[in-house]
């Protein structure tokens, strides 16, 4: 059959379905013509782009930053094993004008967050797909589309849960607006340094480790004062040796450092926290400390008897068994030479990748010796893996319903529902009952709520539009701020944590870093970007500024918006 | 190399569950729509080992038009297939014609369609059977469902009527499966999903506690639960009287769409909103069905949806379907019972239970039976 026939056939085939079901083709005509904002084209991503051109929408724009890999083979089906390592959102668009002739969808490689989509970018949309998988992004994106006043349909997947949440910030509640769960990071330093309680306290304690001695080290890394222990401070340590007597050899010096790390963290902090045990004699569990002979013996004894290819075939295998103290030793010793002789080729920090056997196994043999020492039962490289990777389990049939529910909800909202009236949609594994109904449910409407009081999103945004080459800091503040607003600010913040103007400054602040006020906002870089108002009690308001060359400058509240419906049509 | 391709589910529900899915050999059967190729899609993806894939072809012979299904793999079943082994190339995939002329030689020429696919079924080859959006009114699903029974397949019957969709899941009279318990982990368990979970969204816990990998070490506890499923027969022929009033409107519109779809259909050639809707109430009338007054307003709104196939619900009912098959692989968790019905307006899915025979009988004693069957032939 004529390709070229059976699209156009096709092609009118969807809209007459679409002008049946939704009885006006005026609604066709408006997903026709409607431009889409697809953010993350994974697993959720794939199948919502699917859903968007065979339900008639012609315009699309993907943006995604990442790479293909093996893993997102088992559902993102636009992909195959030839595309990996290839960008997501250049891929998928290639396959889906190949589906689909007529659709007419631009890719952009990018971080959403990049200067690259100023608040004008976003407004151009009918309505915003997110289909991220990480927080920090998602709170971006709900924020960009409150200060666009975009529509935005929040999408999430994990296992067999999903959920649909469409978002009007100000008129719904949005992505800000419940507090989310604690992240890892909030894990309490001690229970990371002296207290391990579970296997997970040993992963992350071990990837801590990794970043200690190769990474760039973070001051949030709970181990920062180990900075002595950094292998770039380490080989300087030996270097001197190098122009006096005998040099020390590569050999060596893999050796003496390999038993410096190894007496420091497996023996030395151990008997510390042991020490510490016993001023407290609530504790009466012994904590099994090796001895120096032993750590000698493995030291010495390792020939090189474990390989990578035997490393990578574990990791894949769910049922390997857990390593005993021996073979983690041995693991251990074997991978940090490795590592240690990777940096040296490199000379630039490492990056713990969950996916590099090697920086893997140090990890897992790293978290096994710690949570033998504490008595904890560890867990084999499969499962560190998804415990430091961060893993999150996903599946072809959950991306498919979240796909499907947030597409059809769209087409609803396009077709005049205003979005008060959509639904949070959840898709969950055990059938849940229903109150008032008899019935149990596994996709669970739930009514959309009004926004929080305390959302700053959600009531507190200030677009703020000035010719940015000339309006300073103190300007904003001043002839913005106070005059227009009625708002006298304490601190103004970028999101990267700079303070850009203090009403009381800190005396010892430098002068440079005191006058920052007085810098332009094209000078600070802080254009199209938020920011943060704080008055005592913290975040006051958000504030996104633009650039435009003709108005001085002007301070808009962005109240509720679209509250009569009316621009729904 | 695979088990890296399916590591995103192996720590879902463990090797164990994966090799079983590899083994499967799964046959799908009806007409070629999108959630016929949205099923298959997401099956081929999650890594089964055989799919057999069958169209009944006089369908566009008999229909008067031509329904609008949206399909994008393939314009017909060969590249359909071809498409799909695309996807993934360990698994096997066949159509019902390329598989027959490899497995049996000597097949008899002139043997109508249902002989066809029930020869299929009797080799046994087949866990499972699921018949998809089905066309041609209820003679055909029945008996699918008799000949899968009699050989021990689980029959799963799925049928989209625009926003609305359905399942119907026939598993015999004797379904058993395994619920694993964790009680020891059970604790620790819960603080590493919400541990993994913490950047994608907020779990409830009962989800995050029935959730299993059952690839750990620890010894789980087995609790073995049989299921007695009615004959879609009985579903059919259920009295609506015995119905849930929550599920009974949706139903009531699945009888009414396959009368449509029967006779209507076909024979009208003056089709619109008004006429679909006037229909309707003369179906209820004929069948003495009462209905309340917002539930006639909403079904009125999925009049007009019959015959169009929407991508977006062809895709959910699909994921859901897709979920259910492998449920049935591991047998490690309980199936739908026995009805599932997706309502894309109001993002609601929600699971019926049609009682069985057994149980019908034993009402029927005490009720004075005045209504029809929902479905009556």
């Amino acid at each position: 059959m004529n390709i070229e026939y059976y699209n156009d056939r096709y092609q009118s085939n969807i809209y007459k379905g679409l002008e049946h079901c939704f009885l006006s083709s005026r609604v066709v005509e408006k997903i026709r013509h409607s431009k889409i904002l697809l953010i993350g084209v994974g697993g959720v991503g794939s199948e919502v782009l699917k859903n968007l051109v065979f339900s008639g929408f012609v315009n699309i724009h993907l943006v995604d930053l990442d790479t293909i890999s093996v893993s997102n083979l088992n559902r993102q089906f636009l992909f195959r094993s030839e595309d990996v390592g290839k960008y997501k959102a250049v891929v998928a668009k290639d396959r889906i004008t190949k589906l689909c002739s007529w659709s007419h969808i631009t890719a952009s490689v990018e971080n959403i967050r990049s200067r690259k989509f100023p608040l004008e970018f976003f407004k151009q949309f009918a309505a915003v797909i997110c289909a991220l998988d990480n927080h920090k992004a998602r709170l971006y994106v709900n924020e960009v589309c409150a200060f666009a006043q975009v529509p935005l349909f929040e999408t999430g997947s994990t296992g067999y849960q999903g959920q649909v949440i469409p978002i009007l910030a100000g008129t719904t509640e949005c992505y800000n607006c419940e507090p989310k769960p604690p992240q890892t990071e909030h894990i309490p330093v001690c229970t990371i340094r002296h207290r391990p309680e579970t296997v997970e306290h040993c992963v992350v304690w071990a990837t801590y480790l990794f970043e200690v001695l190769f990474g760039n080290l973070e001051d949030s890394n709970p181990l920062s004062d180990e900075k002595e222990y950094k292998v770039s401070r380490l080989s300087r340590e030996w270097e001197p040796n190098d122009a006096g007597s005998e040099s020390v050899t590569e050999k060596d010096w893999e050796d003496m450092t390999c038993e410096r790390i190894m007496n420091k963290f497996f023996i030395e902090d151990l008997q510390f926290i042991e020490s510490l045990k016993e001023d407290t004699v609530s504790s009466p569990s012994r904590m099994k400390v090796p001895s120096q002979e032993q750590l000698r013996r493995h030291l010495w004894n390792v020939e090189e008897k474990h390989s990578v290819e035997d490393l990578k075939l574990e990791e894949q295998n769910p049922h390997q068994l857990v390593w005993t103290s021996d073979k983690a030793y041995e693991v251990f010793i074997f991978c940090l030479k490795q590592l240690l002789r990777r940096w040296k080729e490199s000379k630039g920090a490492l990056i713990f990748d969950k996916d590099d056997t090697i920086s893997l196994a140090f990890v897992t043999a790293a978290s096994t010796l710690r949570a033998i020492a504490f008595d904890i039962s560890a867990k084999n490289s499969f499962d560190v893996r998804g415990i430091a990777g961060r893993i999150i389990p996903a599946l072809s049939t959950t991306n498919a319903v979240i796909g499907g529910i947030v597409v059809f909800q769209l087409l609803r909202f396009l077709s005049g529902t205003h979005i008060k009236d959509l639904y949070n949609a959840r898709l969950s594994q055990v059938p849940r009952s229903r109150p008032r109904h008899s019935d149990e449910v596994i996709i669970t409407p739930e009514v959309i709520r009004p926004p929080t009081a305390e959302c700053v999103i959600c009531h507190e945004l200030l677009l703020v539009t000035c010719d940015t080459r000339k309006v300073t800091v103190r300007q904003f503040v001043e002839e913005g701020l106070k005059e227009q607003t009625k708002v006298e600010p304490f601190s103004v913040a970028t999101d990267e944590g700079y303070i850009i103007y203090e009403s009381e400054p800190d005396d010892e602040v430098s002068i440079e870093s005191r006058n920052t006020d007085m810098s332009t906002f094209a000078q600070l870089q802080v254009e199209e970007q938020p920011i943060s108002i704080l008055d005592e009690s913290g975040v006051h308001y958000r504030a996104w500024i633009r650039h435009q060359c003709d108005i001085p400058l002007l301070i808009e509240r962005i109240s509720s918006f679209m509250d009569d419906g009316c621009d729904c049509l | 190399m695979t088990s890296a391709i399916y590591d995103r589910q192996i720590r879902l529900w463990g090797l164990q569950t994966q090799s079983k899915i590899s083994q499967s050999r799964i046959f799908l059967y009806g007409y070629h729509c999108g959630l016929l190729e949205e099923l298959a899609k997401d099956l081929v993806l999650t890594g089964v080992g055989t799919l057999v894939i069958g169209e009944y072809s006089e369908v566009t012979e008999t229909l008067g038009r031509q329904p609008m299904f949206v399909t994008y793999l393939g314009h017909d079943l060969e590249q359909l297939v071809e498409a799909l082994s695309v996807l993934n190339p360990h698994a096997q995939i066949y159509t019902v014609n390329t598989f027959l002329k490899q497995h049996f030689s000597q097949l008899v020429e002139e043997q109508n369609e249902l002989q066809r696919v029930s020869k299929l079924i009797e080799t046994k080859t087949f866990a499972i059977c699921c018949l998809v959006c089905e066309r041609l009114g209820s003679p055909i699903a029945l008996a699918l469902d008799r000949v899968c029974r009699d050989n021990n397949t689980f029959f799963m019957y799925a049928e989209i009527a625009g926003a609305l969709g359905f399942l119907i899941l026939d598993l015999g009279c004797h379904y058993t499966y395994r619920q694993l318990k964790k009680i020891s982990e059970r604790a620790s368990k819960t603080k590493i999903r919400s541990f993994k979970n913490d950047e994608v969204i907020d779990l409830d816990v009962n989800d995050s506690e029935e959730a299993k990998d059952d690839h750990s070490y620890s010894i789980p506890l087995e609790d073995e639960h049989t299921l007695d499923y009615p004959t879609l027969e009985q579903v059919f022929s259920c009295k609506c009287g015995l119905l849930q009033s929550s599920s009974k409107a949706s139903l009531v519109f699945l009888a009414f769409v396959r009368k449509w779809k029967e006779e209507y259909s076909v024979t009208s050639q003056q089709d619109c909103l008004e006429e679909r809707q006037r229909k309707f109430e003369m179906f209820l009338q004929r069948q003495k069905i009462g209905l309340r007054k917002c539930e006639m307003q909403s079904l009125y709104k999925f009049c007009s949806f019959i015959d169009v196939e929407l991508i977006s619900a062809s895709s959910c009912l699909a994921g859901i379907l897709g979920r259910e098959i492998v449920k049935l692989i591991s047998r490690n968790e309980k199936p739908i019972f026995n009805i599932f019905i997706f309502d894309a307006f109001s993002c609601l899915g929600s699971i019926v239970d049609i009682p069985s025979t057994l149980r019908v009988d034993r009402k029927r004693s005490r009720d004075d039976e005045v209504e029809s069957p929902i479905y009556d032939i």
